[in-house]
This record gives structure tokens, C-alpha cells and sequence, in this order.
């Protein structure tokens, strides 16, 4: 369903009150015990309300509509919060849908609240051309050609590496007399996975419907605690992280490596199992396939 | 449920169900709870002022995580939109995400109404772009946006539902912002036709401002629409994908600014609203992402 816009919103201000519920998009958030917050159509700002307003918009026939303040009322027409009810009936088979997207836009409200601004140096040219190739360790990987390749890709640029809030780890599946394994932080330390088959369940759903042969995987987190972070931090946690992607998916090109990006590869799991610590935020993920 | 105080759980939402019914769930279990919009409403009533029995609700509620117990009753309770937001974006069970075999987001993409469809194959096709760029920005924003025409076109052309949902190119707009320049001094990029935009009603010094740059700069903003973002998902979920893709687009710029400019430095986002309504954009319908800018009088690379 569509968002409605404000102006959709004009034709329902007009209609005989006994007929008005919520409006199909609209969400109603909790804040507090007794405070709500409102969102209408679109991302419109949160119009905060009391319990006892909130109750009278659920039912219009119950007895708390009769002390809905005449100014709210037209003011929750006008913003599309109030509309015919059986007009927007929605179909509720996919539940998710039900949800919509009101938290976000809770969210988004809260950041436009917030003053944030950073300036961050763009990595040079130097930066971006990956860490020197390092003697192969006995833990770390024996380099093929595409082994080197994998290599260079995910080696961290300058301003990744020196981000102490972020973490990225290799997951190779077939790369060249590469071990395949979990490579935390750079190639030096390949860790156990108490869930050796969790790559494997990944990678096929994320990547390889589209047919793309997963050879390695990078995985980005960003150390961000969602319970005292401001949406301007979390969001800018989010932001960085798409920055850092495109770098790898840049340095993928540069060295002729195939690669898919998606930031909605569940891996949210591997933060806690890999032992990264407490708090990451899962990014996204750079699959790399052969050249 | 007896007396005791219940509060909303964090990530609890209400929603209307369609005629007087309304959907109330919580991110913390993914329970929905469909009821009739009174007895939900005699629940917000009865946990804002508990002193009468719970009303029958109020107990299902709680069974599914949606009411959660409240040791501290009668404190202030404030839940962060933050913590919220990240507990209904960790949910994996979307039905238009990833699954194995793709049924369930097929199903909900044939679900896509024409004139959702319309709209969003409009969202990919450029407005009148009459202007010139500044001549040694056109190679930025051109090669900046090389994948992002490469979606725009997949979208335009391919006609398959999944290509709704390649939102890259479409939901970003590139703002060329230029203080010293004779006419307008920003505009807005067309990403279809090299070298050419469309002038905005607005002043490049108050957007470079915005992030705490002089007019001694110039540079290119990455904003972008909401709207494109909702009308391919519907959930907030997406809203990571939003900001991650920004972060994305924002690097393609900075590097393309980098190749022309070496020293180019990146505003990074959220810009939060001032950056917006610079650009004489709603900041409730647009989300400026980031600017990478450089000294008017660098030298380029």
C-alpha cells in the first residue's frame, strides 16, 4: 500500500465524523506510559497525544471521543491520522505489513531533533591501495592468484583500519588453497566458528539466488549500542558502514574481482559467536566471487 | 493480569486493521495482535491510569510480549525511538526479504499496485534538466553515478517485478553546489544526461553552512527521497538499506571528487534537517546524507 500523501489526506477532512477510524498508514507509538506519538501519512512529524486522545481515534463510538478536543480532531483530519475507516481497509494477509514503517519514522523524527555534523578526510589514493602483500603465515592464507586478489580486496583501507569502532571479517568459502574459514580483522587470525554451516546458509540466500558464486564473503560491523546511541549515531553508524562497503566494492573492481553488495545479509549472529564484543551493528557484506 | 503495572514493550506499535479494528505488535516477540479498535482502546486507557481491574486484553497483551511487566510502576517510561527502531530492524521475517527461494518475495511484489508501479518507474526517470553544470563537475557526478544509471535503467527497461526493487540509483539526488557560480548556484543533477541539471531555488552558502563549510568551497550534496524507499518496501526495516545505500553513494561521490580533486574532504551524515531546508526540501520527506566538498581554489588532479 502505497503511502497516502498530506494532500490525499484534504478529501477525508469533509467526512461525517461517525465514519472516521485511523487512517490505513498511520501508526501510533508508545512513548511513556501515558504519552503516544502520532504518524500520519508519509513521513509526517509525530504529533504527540495523550492515552486519552489515542483511545478516542481507536474508537471513534467509545465514550472518550466525546472529549476529544474539537481542534485536535480537525487537526488529526488534516494530517490524515483520522479517515473512513472501511475505506482503507487494508489486506492484512502479510503481517508484516501491519508494522509499516512507523518505528522508522519515530526514528527519523527523534534524528531530525538532533544537531550532527562531522567532517571526515576522504582516504587518499594511497590508502585505498590496500595494505603491502605480507609473507603468508603458517595461520594465514597461502596466495593463488585469486587468493592475492581476495587478499588485496579485503586488506583494510587506511580510514577502515584505523576506525576503532569497526570490525570486518573474511569468511572464505572457496578461494584458491586458501583455508576456508572466518578471518577476523585481516588475514593473520583465522578463528573456529561454533557454527562452521552458518556461511554456507548465508551465502545462498543472499547471494547465490541471483546465481553469483560466493568465493569469499566481508563482513562489516560497526560498534553501536542501539539502547544509548541517538538516532543521529546510530544513523551515521549506518551511513559510515555504506561508505566503507562502496571502498571495498571499489577495491573488488580495481582488482578484477566480481562482487555483489547487500546490507541485508542476516549476520547479525556472527558479531556474538566470532566473539567481536558487545555491540556491533551487522553493516552489510561484500561477496566475492572468481575473476 | 491483576494489578499490577504493565507498560508498552519497546518496539510496540499500533496500526489500524481495516474498519474499526486495529493491529497492535511489538518488535521484541514480532507478535500482531488484530483487535477491535475499542478494546484496544480501553487497554491504552487502563495502562496510562491502572486503577481499575485490566481490561481481558490486557492479559493476551502480555502473553505475547506486547504489554510487558513494569517492576518500576509509576516511574516516567520513555522508550528511545532508537532502541525501537533497531529491534524491528533485526527482524528477519519480512515478507519481502530474503528467502531462500524467493516465493515470498514474489508474492509480495505481484502484490504491487499499478499505480505503485507507475510511481516508481516515474521516480526513475528524470525531470527537465535545462542547466549546465560546472565544467569540471561533470565528470564527478557523471562517473560518480555510474551504477546509479545503471539501476535507473534496469528499473525503467526490465519490467520484471524484483526490478522494483533495485532502489540504488532512483532514491538519491545529487546537488551540485557552487557559491561563485554566475546563475544559480545550485543544482540539482540530472543522472541521465551528462553535464546538464536543473537550478534550485536556493543558495549553495547556506547549504555548505549547514555542515559548517564556508563559500570559500564547492561541492556535491547526496540526498536522499523517503518516498522511493517506502514505496518499494513497506516496512521499516528498509530504512537501514536507505541509510547504508546513501553511505554508498556518498563514497562514489567522494571518490569521484577525489580522482578530480585530491583534496577533497566528505561531510558525513545525518545531516539532519538544516542541510535540507538549505535546499528548500522538507527534511520529513528527505534525508541528506552527505556532502563531499573541496576549496573553490584547489587545484585539480
Amino acid at each position: 500500500v502505497p503511502p497516502r500523501t498530506l494532500r490525499d489526506s484534504a478529501i477525508v477532512a469533509a467526512e461525517p465524523l461517525d465514519t472516521l477510524g485511523l487512517a490505513a498508514p498511520v501508526h501510533l507509538v508508545p512513548d511513556g506510559r501515558t504519552g503516544w506519538r502520532a504518524y500520519g501519512a508519509g513521513p509526517s512529524a509525530g504529533i504527540p497525544l495523550s492515552a486519552a486522545e489515542v483511545a478516542a481515534c481507536l474508537d471513534p463510538d467509545g465514550p472518550a471521543w466525546e472529549f476529544l478536543d474539537p481542534a485536535l480532531r480537525r487537526r488529526l483530519i488534516a494530517t490524515g491520522l483520522l479517515a473512513p475507516g472501511d475505506a482503507e481497509a487494508q489486506d492484512r494477509r502479510d503481517r508484516w505489513t501491519a508494522v509499516g514503517w512507523g518505528p522508522a519514522l519515530d526514528f527519523l523524527a527523534a534524528m531530525r531533533t538532533e544537531a550532527a555534523s562531522y567532517h571526515y578526510r576522504l582516504p587518499r589514493a594511497t590508502d585505498l591501495a590496500g595494505e603491502p602483500i605480507v609473507e603468508a603465515t603458517e595461520a594465514g592464507p597461502r596466495r593463488s592468484t585469486l587468493g592475492r586478489e581476495v587478499y588485496e580486496t579485503v586488506a583494510l583501507p587506511g580510514p577502515l583500519r584505523d576506525d576503532p569502532n569497526l570490525r570486518a571479517v573474511t569468511a572464505v568459502l572457496a578461494v584458491d588453497q586458501v583455508q576456508p574459514g572466518w578471518y577476523v580483522d585481516g588475514w593473520q587470525a583465522r578463528r573456529e566458528h561454533p557454527d562452521e554451516d552458518a556461511l554456507s546458509r548465508i551465502a545462498p540466500v543472499a547471494f547465490g539466488r541471483a546465481g553469483f558464486p560466493v568465493a569469499a564473503l566481508l563482513l562489516l560491523f560497526v560498534r553501536c549500542d542501539p539502547a544509548a546511541s541517538t538516532a543521529s549515531r546510530y544513523a551515521e553508524a549506518h551511513v559510515v558502514g555504506g561508505i566503507h562497503l562502496a571502498l571495498v566494492e571499489a577495491r573488488a573492481s580495481e582488482h578484477g574481482l566480481p562482487f555483489r553488495c547487500n546490507y541485508a545479509v542476516s549476520t547479525r549472529s556472527l558479531a556474538k559467536t566470532l566473539d567481536l564484543g558487545a555491540g556491533y551493528l551487522s553493516l552489510g557484506a561484500v561477496a566475492l566471487g572468481a575473476p | 493480569v491483576t494489578s499490577e503495572r504493565l507498560r508498552w514493550s519497546d518496539g510496540a506499535i499500533v496500526a489500524p486493521a481495516g474498519g474499526r479494528r486495529a493491529a497492535v505488535s511489538t518488535a521484541s516477540t514480532g507478535r500482531l495482535w488484530i483487535t477491535s479498535g475499542a478494546a484496544l482502546a480501553r487497554v491504552v486507557a487502563w495502562v496510562a491510569d491502572p486503577g481499575d481491574p485490566p481490561p481481558p486484553l490486557a492479559a493476551k497483551l502480555r502473553d505475547a510480549g506486547i504489554l510487558v511487566d513494569d517492576p518500576n510502576g509509576g516511574e516516567p517510561f520513555a522508550p528511545s525511538p532508537t532502541l525501537a527502531y533497531h529491534r524491528w530492524s533485526e527482524r528477519d521475517d519480512y515478507a519481502d526479504g530474503a528467502d531462500e527461494l524467493a516465493e515470498r518475495r514474489r508474492e509480495v511484489l505481484g502484490k504491487f499496485e499499478a499505480p505503485t508501479r507507475r510511481a516508481i518507474l516515474n521516480l526513475a526517470r528524470s525531470r527537465p534538466a535545462p542547466d549546465p553544470l560546472p565544467s569540471d563537475l561533470i565528470d564527478v557526478v557523471w562517473h560518480a553515478t555510474d551504477r546509479a544509471r545503471l539501476y535507473r535503467r534496469i528499473v525503467r527497461s526490465d519490467g520484471s517485478a524484483a526490478a522494483l526493487l533495485y532502489s540504488y540509483g532512483a532514491a538519491y539526488d545529487l546537488y551540485v553546489l557552487d557559491p561563485g557560480a554566475p546563475t544559480a548556484s545550485v543544482l540539482l543533477a540530472d543522472l541521465d544526461a551528462r553535464g546538464r541539471g536543473a537550478a534550485v531555488d536556493a543558495d549553495a552558502t547556506d547549504v555548505l553552512r549547514s555542515v559548517g563549510v564556508n563559500s570559500a568551497h564547492r561541492g556535491v550534496a547526496v540526498v536522499g527521497r523517503l518516498e522511493d524507499f517506502q514505496l518499494r518496501y513497506h516496512h521499516a526495516k528498509a530504512l537501514r538499506g536507505f541509510l547504508v545505500d546513501g553511505g554508498r553513494m556518498l563514497a562514489e561521490v567522494g571518490r569521484a571528487m577525489q580522482r578530480r580533486f585530491p583534496d577533497a574532504w566528505l561531510s558525513r551524515a545525518p545531516l539532519g534537517a538544516p542541510t535540507c531546508r538549505a535546499l528548500r526540501l522538507d527534511p520529513a520527506t528527505h534525508v541528506a546524507i552527505g556532502i563531499s566538498f573541496v576549496r573553490s581554489s584547489t587545484e585539480t588532479g
